[in-house]
């Protein structure tokens, strides 16, 4: 065809020039051009040097985790959960578009920029603007999907604000479209759909945990929770709703997903508050709302063999308080399901340790991180689940754990299990016999403190778990008699000083 | 005058070219009177595994408490396979792709689907039932063109999908992990499905020589090259079994 064509237009050039000529031109670009278009069209409206661009963008930046034939199958791919996106399927999470639809260009522009809270996935807003827009249309070659580009993104109807009202509704809603059977019923990802869930791929997958809306892979806003029910989340279990709910429900739905999410504090250290009387022995115990809640950060264990990438529980929160003679502390730490170590499968027991230094010192020595050594051991409380309570331990190092003698053991420790949750609550006294081993409590010292989770259904056991770094505990002086015993000798003082002085005016006068 | 006369001419076969992608999937509907019939057999080659029992793990008190048999694999009392999806794949003018008068219905019932497979023409709306009291989400598995996944709970009990691209799309369901079925979506109206004996019966075929297809969700595909003579019946057997 295109012989033909250059045929005759060389022909009729010659024969006819200057009128056929300009008109064959003219046809010729056009037709050029058409096919360009047409040609750029099918490439997603990027030209040829974007494309080149963003190739060298995605080979530095992407290819690391994706491969460089987008297949999600990159050197890194193995070490991250969740798994690195196949671009080859076309199928994106994170959409404005509806459920099976492509992505738009900006969709892909704001999960580049912004990364994919609670995965591997980094925000790259540190690479300029126009690197980001053109890595997105090299990301699109990877799949025919795109041909046909993107439909129209889903409109967000006129807001309904949060408030109890709306709330209640929600949660209504939450109950009757069985948002629990994969989000579990207080939504901590825990529902009874939880075992069979896989994605296109044939991973294992979660469903959010919607207390911890900051690992929300769209983010966190009413606008992006809105969204991502509305679209549904492509390759996942996670349906569309769009058209299943009025604008008004979705809106309500929206705001009691939103209240799910729990204030998160992260510190480095949590205080043990003073308290009177007794100390709770229940979970549930209302007391507990009086001691601050700190959130700390658990990550795998990569340090020594067997490693763990991808720890299944990413913190825990710990509460604190003290009297004079006693400690207590609640642990709680979210984990979907409840396992108990059996045989024949890959299942192991759910365990937990809580690891202090044997010994306080006044300067920043601690004992190393794991489990303590030779010269710094450390004192460990663990609980797991083939067990009953909470048992003490010392070690100088991974795999040299050894429980304390029966008689030493003065641990009073109570594990719940409930919606997804644990629930773990230690008592002992401040002081005890065995000084070689138990580490002593003192007020108002910054006491290290660390962390060890496993998640038995997640494969771990021995050092594939999850750890932390140290952190502190810190014993708020108890009220002693000293606070009464100072203000009385003042007032005793300043009246005799007082008498005295007045005694002496009188004594000057009379004289 | 003659100008614009040369202007359509040179734009003409471009027009071709543009347009050319499309044609392979135009189907051309002729009156058939002397067309021909296939009737097919397919066996399960070999002694076929014991049918698959499914647990009803959760939501028994609306799924059933008692243990499902799976409908993927269905092989009668004389190895005749349930369920395998005949096609002459290559068909190109034949006799017309009738809209069907109502529309096709999946019914999820009892955590099964209803029926486990079917065919109906490509750019048809498929109604989809959630007859059960609770939450069912219907979603394409991976392999197909079309994809979507979409919640139906208990409240909403008629969705409608359309689809169109001709191609086989398999369905699944989440909260109900058991759960699948078969769609296929037919751009010419020689597709039938077998029935508990194995067999399938194409009519009103055109005479000449076709590629017949069989296809199987789990035991993959055969073809054959079929020869029909007009007003013949032809009789083709496949044997199938597990790869």
């Amino acid at each position: 065809m295109r012989e033909i064509l250059r045929t005759r237009w060389m022909r009729a050039g010659v024969a006819a020039r200057p009128r056929w000529g300009a008109v064959l031109w003219g046809v010729g670009v056009g037709v050029a051009v058409a096919t360009a278009a047409l040609a750029q069209q099918q490439r997603g409206g990027a030209s040829p040097q974007d494309l080149e661009a963003g190739k060298q963008v995605y080979t530095g930046k992407c290819a690391q985790c994706h491969g460089d034939d987008g297949k999600g199958m990159g050197p890194a791919a193995d070490s991250v959960f969740p798994k690195p996106r196949d671009f080859t399927r076309g199928i994106y999470k994170i959409r404005t578009t509806p459920s099976g639809a492509v992505p738009t260009d900006d969709d892909l522009f704001r999960v580049i920029t912004n990364g994919l809270p609670g995965t591997s996935m980094p925000g790259w807003s540190v690479l300029p603007e126009r690197d980001r827009r053109q890595v997105v249309q090299y990301i699109k070659t990877f799949s025919g999907a795109f041909q046909e580009g993107a439909p129209t993104p889903i409109t967000f109807p006129a807001e309904v604000p949060s408030g109890a009202e709306s709330v209640a509704r929600g949660k209504e809603l939450y109950r009757d479209a069985e948002c629990w059977q994969c989000h579990g019923d207080e939504g901590r990802g825990d529902g009874p759909s939880l075992p069979d869930l896989r994605d296109d791929w044939d991973h294992p997958i979660w469903p959010a945990n919607l207390t911890k809306c900051w690992n929300f892979r769209g983010g966190s806003t009413r606008q992006d929770i809105f969204r991502a029910f509305m679209t549904g989340l492509s390759g996942t279990p996670m349906p569309s709703y769009a058209d299943i709910f009025e604008p008004e429900q979705a809106w309500d739905l929206t705001n009691y997903v939103h209240s799910l999410c729990r204030d998160r504090k992260v510190d480095i250290f949590v205080r043990a508050i003073a308290a009177e009387g007794d100390l709770p022995t229940d979970v549930n115990d209302p007391r507990w709302a009086d001691a601050p809640a700190i959130d700390f950060p658990l990550v795998g264990q990569i340090i020594q063999e067997p490693r763990q990438f991808t720890p299944a529980i990413d913190a825990v929160t710990v509460r604190a308080m003290h009297t004079a003679g006693e400690i207590a502390l609640l642990l709680s730490w979210d984990d979907r399901t409840h396992s108990q170590a059996k045989p024949e499968s890959q299942l192991y027991d759910d365990a937990f340790v809580v690891q202090w230094p044997v010994r306080l010192t006044e300067g920043p020595e601690k004992p190393y991180f794991l489990y303590g050594d030779t010269s710094r051991p450390a004192y460990l409380w663990r609980w797991a689940a083939n067990a009953e309570g909470v048992s003490e331990l010392n070690a100088t190092g991974f795999g040299t754990e050894s429980p304390q003698r029966q008689e030493s053991q003065a641990l009073k420790g109570t594990v719940v299990y409930a919606h997804g949750r644990y629930q773990m609550l230690v008592r002992r006294a401040i002081t005890t016999e065995d000084k070689d081993n138990d580490l002593q409590f003192e007020e108002a010292k910054f006491i290290p403190i660390a962390f060890s989770a496993w998640d038995g259904s997640n494969g771990e056991t021995g050092n594939k778990r999850a750890i932390s770094a140290w952190y502190f505990l810190y014993l708020e002086p108890t009220p002693s008699r000293a606070r009464l015993i100072y203000p009385g000798i003042a007032v005793v003082a300043i009246a005799a000083a007082e008498l005295f002085f007045s005694r002496q005016g009188r004594r000057r006068r009379s004289a | 005058m003659r100008t614009r006369w040369l202007t359509g001419l040179l734009i003409l076969p471009w027009l071709g070219i543009v347009m050319s992608p499309l044609q392979g999937l135009t189907y051309e509907a002729i009156s058939v009177s002397d067309g021909g019939t296939i009737v097919g057999e397919v066996k399960y080659a070999g002694d076929p595994p014991p049918p698959q029992k499914i647990e009803v793990t959760k939501d028994a008190n609306i799924c059933g408490a008692e243990p499902k048999l799976s409908p993927e694999l269905s092989v009668g009392a004389d190895k005749g396979i349930k369920d395998v999806v005949a096609s002459l794949p290559g068909i190109q003018k034949g006799k017309a792709l009738e809209k069907p008068a109502k529309p096709p219905v999946l019914d999820q019932k009892s955590c099964e689907y209803h029926p486990y497979a079917q065919i109906f023409p490509v750019n048809t709306t498929l109604e989809i039932l959630n007859s059960d009291d609770v939450l069912h989400n219907v979603k394409t598995e991976p392999g197909s063109k079309t994809t979507f996944n979409v919640a139906q709970p208990k409240f909403k009990r008629k969705i409608t999908q359309e689809f169109k691209n001709p191609e086989i799309v398999q369905v699944e369901c989440n909260v109900h992990g058991w759960m699948n079925a078969i769609l296929v979506v037919a751009d010419n109206p020689y597709y039938a499905l077998t029935d508990t004996n194995g067999s399938f019966k194409i009519t009103d075929v055109p005479p000449g020589k076709y590629t017949l297809k069989v296809w199987h969700s789990k035991l993959g595909e055969q073809t054959k090259d079929v020869t029909v003579g007009p007003k013949e019946e032809v009789k083709v057997a496949f044997d199938m079994k597990a790869p």
